[in-house]
């Protein structure tokens, strides 16, 4: 309990990352970047694979720290906390939430998914996980397709219903900022619609930072966006901008398709 | 299901707990009482004579149903060889073996005050006694070799083999041949010209007559100058092992030594020796130096479960 | 020329056929023999008798002719005992492995972790002797101290039978939780739980299924064990009545028995061994369901239409539960128990091995006799020498035999039957079912068939047949396994080249099939080497001379073991035979690894 109380108040909702580098052995994968993440607003991360925008992304949740061989210097701070310095991991990745590429619900029923997280955080009263299952899944709406098979395992479900439900189930904790790492690329078109537009709805208030391969995704709802190429954060700005008139000449053959 | 079966478990674990407590109350520890298999001639011999007066350890009861009535705690082991290390090695143990496999590394406890000895055994006066027997299947023709060992096994000369294992050879004809039967000479032995045919003897049963017939193959292999190992195949696992071996026997080249008597009609059979199967207890074990009949039952059907009980 | 090559591919196919048909053959005999020989005695004592007498009483004068039996043939305090040991067995083997398995997963250094598995897969081809060795030389005087008696009962047995099972948990609920998606164990960090947490709370539940089947084969192999268990239960016919004592098993009853049984005492004993065969079956039933609805269990949990929507009335009580757990903080309880299960499962083979090489590496060294030595006849001086020479005699012709008849069977059965015929599959599952017959079953098989058709006395033939026989599941299994790996597109790619059948069985099918088929011969290899309990009433159970043919009876090192350990003159002896038991096995089964190893890499152009 005493883990769930303490800290809530002091992760903030934006993210200030200043000279960030990091190493796979001997091989730096990011170099040098800096950015300023606003709160509460979706903020996409584009460029060709393996350009590092998946590698920074868990640089915010420090899931970084179960590749072997990982190094990282530079400040990252999430509003005034210093992740990197004496912060609980645990407790900074229940308020920096994740949803991955491929869906990955446990092999658990719908409920047990959900109520993983504040379980795991010490809530065990029945009637509050009820509430917490029930919020997250309307969060997600979700709530009026699953409300009556909530005892199925979520294996069952359909890919985008998977995926809707990793994000309920990162919501379950409150987070203060989910990251998404290509959170559409395994969905069809129609999942992909659902998902973007519950992005929409929870960047009022959440912040969102998310991997994307697909521009026009980020085009159509990201605030800000981000252009990753061989480690270095090229141009970071406003959407409108960086589609309308990038800054950078890599920046525009990228997003005008001439390389990547 | 899984719940199911861990709060089993669970009761198993606690009760084998509870159970395991209680036994280990008392101060001074329980008889390790030590028997042989139930197929064995020794264990057959031993039960059919120790008895408290009204029960045998093993006997029929009324609807002629087979009784053992040897304690279920018993540590049963298969040799003649085990038992006495069980019982060398265990101070609270009380096991029983072949006189003639006596050592030096146990205790001998005399039965009824009596002491086992060839004196005490041909006169009866030592109670837990029983031949060594020798057989062959009646149905079949025995090979030239195994015919001939046959012949040496009934003469004179494994007198010396008997009284090198510590038992004592029969004489009297009448007590060669079971109750009623043609009593069976002491004959003596020819060698043939050269070793008869037949390849290898092949010899089971009693582990009891181990010394006997070892030192009575030696003996015969080297009248014709070859190695025992050459013309027999040995292999002891108890007398009901030998008795089903020369059953089984179709070749004509079985050997079966069983060490309690045997009265069959498929088997042709002698009595070679005399045996006592004497009591053992550990060396240290210098309190307990004669036990009676009705002991012995007390402490064999268990009873009785400490040394200190006995007499009370 | 067209009529040649036609001629020798019926031929060809006959000769497969042939020897499946043999390969089946004895497949029913065993099943008929099992019931033929069992009936007459079920008829005479009665099923329910026999199975819920609980007196243990044989008459070896008993005939199935006999009026009035005098012995007493009841099993069930033996069933309750096998029951008894295989329970004590899971609350040792299986609690240690399956924390085992988690520690090397989760919580083990990775140096450690790849000698660490392959430690805890070499243990399971350690021969059941060995096991009941250390149980009377180190296990049994150790208890003593604290039982009643000298040790052995229901505590020993599930110690001893535990450690046998644990490679067999560990192997298998490694692998299964291995094959849990690592997204699933990123899951759950990135919800904020730790290391112990994400691993007991989402990665083991994800391998339940698999955990569980690897118990269940785990309750299998103590169900059928045999020595191990005769040598430190104490074997009287009763009912296990606290942990320290004498009761007995199935499997002990008859090898106990057997050499010796009457007829009828024979069809009881034969009738014990269906009656484990049951249990087997059971076992064996369970394990193929479980492994079946792991695949199902992970589409979805609950197929059962309109539950409520809420949990069951449990869920609460198990909600409280989960927050107690929690405030006491069981998670690190739970990786405590992990990181000692594992050092535990380590320490317990440090000793077994290591204590047996300490007391039998000196006596190997000062008494070469021991080892190279002529047999004297009627010497106390012994020499293991002809029971190694039986021993590889008994290898030779067994595998002399099953190996070609395994081996063309499962060529029949992959490559000229089709797929889904039903003969086919009553085939396959007979064979299945036989490779999960206890060792002890076999042995009372080869006693009253080889052993009876050689004149009556054990010999090396006997044995080897015995043992061959018990054998050919195994072969042919494997071998169908490793046929079925080799991709039918190879097949097709000969046949388009105008190649026979035959032609492409042995130059595409066999060829890519060899890594698996080389090391199910060499781990057969070591299976005969360390059986003992087929052996000891069809080849012969007393160290003796050096076998001149396989007319003789001898011992093999496996069973000379079990002689000379009960034998407390002989310890140093038995000892040093362990030692030379176990480098054989465990260099067989190293050497198969490495072939196998060595062959796939040839293969793929390495």
């Amino acid at each position: 309990m005493s883990k769930k109380n303490n800290i809530t108040t002091e992760f903030g909702q934006n993210i200030s990352v200043k000279n960030a580098n990091l190493w796979y052995g001997d091989f730096q994968a990011l170099k040098n970047i800096n950015i300023e993440i606003p709160e509460r607003k979706i903020t996409a991360f584009i460029g060709p694979s393996g350009c590092g925008k998946s590698t920074f992304l868990k640089c915010f949740n420090r899931m970084n720290d179960l590749v072997a061989g990982c190094r990282i210097e530079g400040d990252f701070k999430i509003g005034e906390v210093d992740i990197y310095g004496k912060t609980d991991v645990n407790e900074l990745r229940k308020n920096v939430g994740m949803v991955f590429q491929k869906p990955n619900p446990f092999p658990m029923s719908v409920y047990d998914n959900i109520a993983y997280g504040p379980r795991t955080f010490g809530i065990h009263n029945r009637r509050e996980l009820d509430a917490i299952v029930e919020e997250s899944l309307k969060s997600a709406a979700m709530w009026d397709e699953l409300k009556d098979r909530l005892n199925k395992s979520a294996l069952g479900l359909s890919g985008g219903q998977q995926q809707r439900l990793c994000i309920a189930r990162a919501l379950s904790v409150k987070p203060k900022i989910i990251l998404m790492d290509e959170p559409t690329s395994a969905l069809d078109p129609i999942s992909t619609g659902r998902i973007e537009e519950l992005c929409e709805e929870l960047s009022k208030n959440t912040t969102i930072v998310m991997v994307t391969h697909n521009m026009q995704q980020a085009t159509r709802i990201s605030d800000k966006t981000g252009f990753f190429l061989l480690g270095e954060l090229i141009e970071f700005g406003d959407t409108d901008d960086i589609f309308t008139e990038p800054k950078d000449e890599r920046t525009e053959r990228y997003i005008t398709g001439r390389f990547g | 299901m899984k719940k199911i079966i861990t709060s089993l478990l669970a009761i198993v674990l606690t009760l084998s707990c509870m159970l395991s407590l209680s036994a280990c109350g008392s101060t001074e520890k329980n008889i390790t009482v030590v028997v042989r298999e139930q197929g064995s001639g020794t264990r057959e011999a031993f039960d059919k004579v120790v008895t408290d007066g009204e029960h045998f350890l093993e006997e029929k009861d009324a609807d002629g149903k087979k009784v053992y009535n040897t304690t279920n705690t018993a540590v049963q082991q298969t040799k003649t060889g085990t038992v006495l290390s069980a019982v060398a090695s265990d101070k609270n143990a009380i096991g029983y073996i072949s006189l003639g496999s006596l050592n030096d590394s146990v205790n001998v406890v005399s039965v009824d005050g009596v002491m086992p000895s060839e004196a005490t055994v041909l006169d009866g006066t030592y109670k837990i006694q029983r031949p060594f027997v020798v057989m062959t299947n009646a149905n079949v023709t025995l090979n030239p070799i195994t015919a001939d060992f046959m012949n040496y096994l009934r003469s004179a000369d494994t007198k010396a083999h008997a009284e090198a294992a510590g038992c004592i050879f029969l004489e009297d004809s009448a007590k060669r041949a079971n109750e009623g039967c043609t009593p069976i000479e002491v004959t003596a032995y020819t060698k043939q010209a050269s070793l008869p045919a037949g390849g290898k003897i092949i010899v089971r049963g009693s582990t009891s007559m181990e010394k006997f017939i070892n030192a009575a193959a030696k003996a015969y292999a080297e009248l014709y100058g070859v190695g025992a190992e050459e013309i027999f195949d040995i292999q002891l696992e108890g007398s009901s092992v030998g008795r089903k071996a020369v059953e089984d026997d179709t070749n004509g080249n079985v050997i079966g030594l069983s060490s309690a008597s045997v009265n069959q009609s498929d088997i042709t059979s002698f009595n070679v020796c005399l045996d006592a199967v004497v009591v053992i207890v550990h060396k240290d074990n210098t309190a307990i130096s004669n036990l009676t009949l009705k002991n012995l039952y007390d402490i064999f059907s268990g009873r009785i479960t400490k040394f200190s009980e006995i007499g009370e | 020329m067209m009529n040649k090559a036609k001629s020798k591919e019926t031929f060809g196919k006959a000769l497969f056929g042939i020897t499946a048909v043999i390969c089946i053959i004895a497949v029913i005999a065993i099943f008929a023999f099992l019931i033929i020989k069992s009936v007459p005695a079920f008829n005479k004592l009665g099923i329910f008798d026999f199975v819920f007498g609980d007196n243990w009483s044989p008459d070896r004068n008993d005939t199935f002719d006999t009026e009035n039996i005098s012995g007493s043939y009841g099993i069930f305090s033996m069933i309750v005992g096998t029951l008894a040991a295989t329970v004590g067995a899971l609350l040792f083997g299986g609690v240690l492995g399956y924390f085992t398995a988690v520690f090397i997963v989760f919580f083990c250094p990775k140096r450690l972790k790849r000698i660490f598995s392959s430690v805890i897969n070499l243990l399971a081809g350690i021969p059941s002797v060995v096991y009941g060795f250390f149980g009377i030389v180190f296990l049994l005087p150790l208890l003593s101290n604290i039982a009643p008696n000298n040790g052995s009962g229901l505590l020993a047995t599930s110690i001893i039978l535990g450690i046998m099972i644990l490679p067999t948990v560990v192997s298998l609920s490694k692998t299964s939780i291995e094959a849990v998606p690592q997204q699933y164990y990123e899951g759950a960090l990135a919800l904020g739980s730790n290391h112990s947490e994400a691993a007991f709370r989402v990665v083991v539940p994800a391998a339940k299924s698999g955990i569980l089947a690897s118990l269940v084969l785990g309750v299998g192999r103590a169900l059928g064990e045999t020595m191990a268990v005769v040598m430190v239960a104490g074997n009287a016919p009763t009912y296990p009545n606290g942990l320290f004592n004498s009761f007995r098993v199935m499997t002990a009853n008859i090898v106990m028995e057997m050499g010796y049984a009457g007829e009828l005492q024979e069809g009881a004993l034969i009738a014990t061994g269906v009656i484990l065969l049951i249990f087997v079956l059971i076992v064996n039933v369970v394990f193929n369901t479980i492994s079946n609805r792991s695949v199902k269990k992970l589409v979805d949990i609950s197929t059962k239409k309109g539950r409520a929507k809420r949990p069951s009335p449990f869920g609460a009580i198990k909600e409280r539960i989960a927050a107690i757990a929690y405030k006491m903080k069981i998670i690190s309880v739970e990786k405590g128990i992990a990181i000692g299960a594992g050092v535990l499962s380590g320490v317990s083979l440090i000793l077994i091995i290591g204590f047996v090489f300490a007391n039998g590496l000196p006596e190997l060294i000062t008494n070469p006799h021991l080892l190279v030595g002529k047999y004297e006849f009627g010497s106390e001086n012994i020499t293991i020498l002809p029971s190694i020479v039986s021993t590889l005699m008994a290898v030779a012709l067994s595998l002399v035999i099953a190996v070609p008849v395994g081996i063309m069977t499962a060529v029949f059965l992959n490559e000229y039957t089709k797929k889904n015929s039903i003969l086919v599959k009553i085939i396959r599952t007979a064979i299945d079912i036989l490779s999960g017959v206890p060792s002890i079953v076999y042995g009372l098989f080869g006693m009253i068939t080889f052993v009876k058709v050689f004149g009556g006395s054990s010999s090396i033939i006997a044995g080897s047949l015995t043992v061959s026989i018990m054998l050919i599941p195994t072969i042919v299994r494997s071998t169908e396994e490793s046929l079925k790996s080799v991709s039918d597109s190879l097949r097709e790619g000969s046949f388009a080249l105008g190649a026979g059948k035959l032609r492409t069985i042995f130059k595409i099918a066999l060829p890519s099939a060899l890594p698996g088929i080389m090391s199910a011969v060499i781990l057969s290899m070591g299976r005969v080497i360390s059986e003992s309990a087929p052996f000891l009433y069809t080849m012969g159970s007393v160290i003796s001379a050096m076998p001149t043919g396989y007319g003789d009876s001898g011992a093999t090192l496996a069973v000379a073991l079990y002689q000379l350990s009960g034998e407390g003159w002989y310890l140093n002896e038995a000892y040093a035979t362990a030692v030379v038991l176990i480098v054989i096995v465990l260099s067989l089964n190293f050497l198969a690894e490495f072939i196998s190893n060595k062959l796939t890499r040839k293969l793929k152009g390495v």
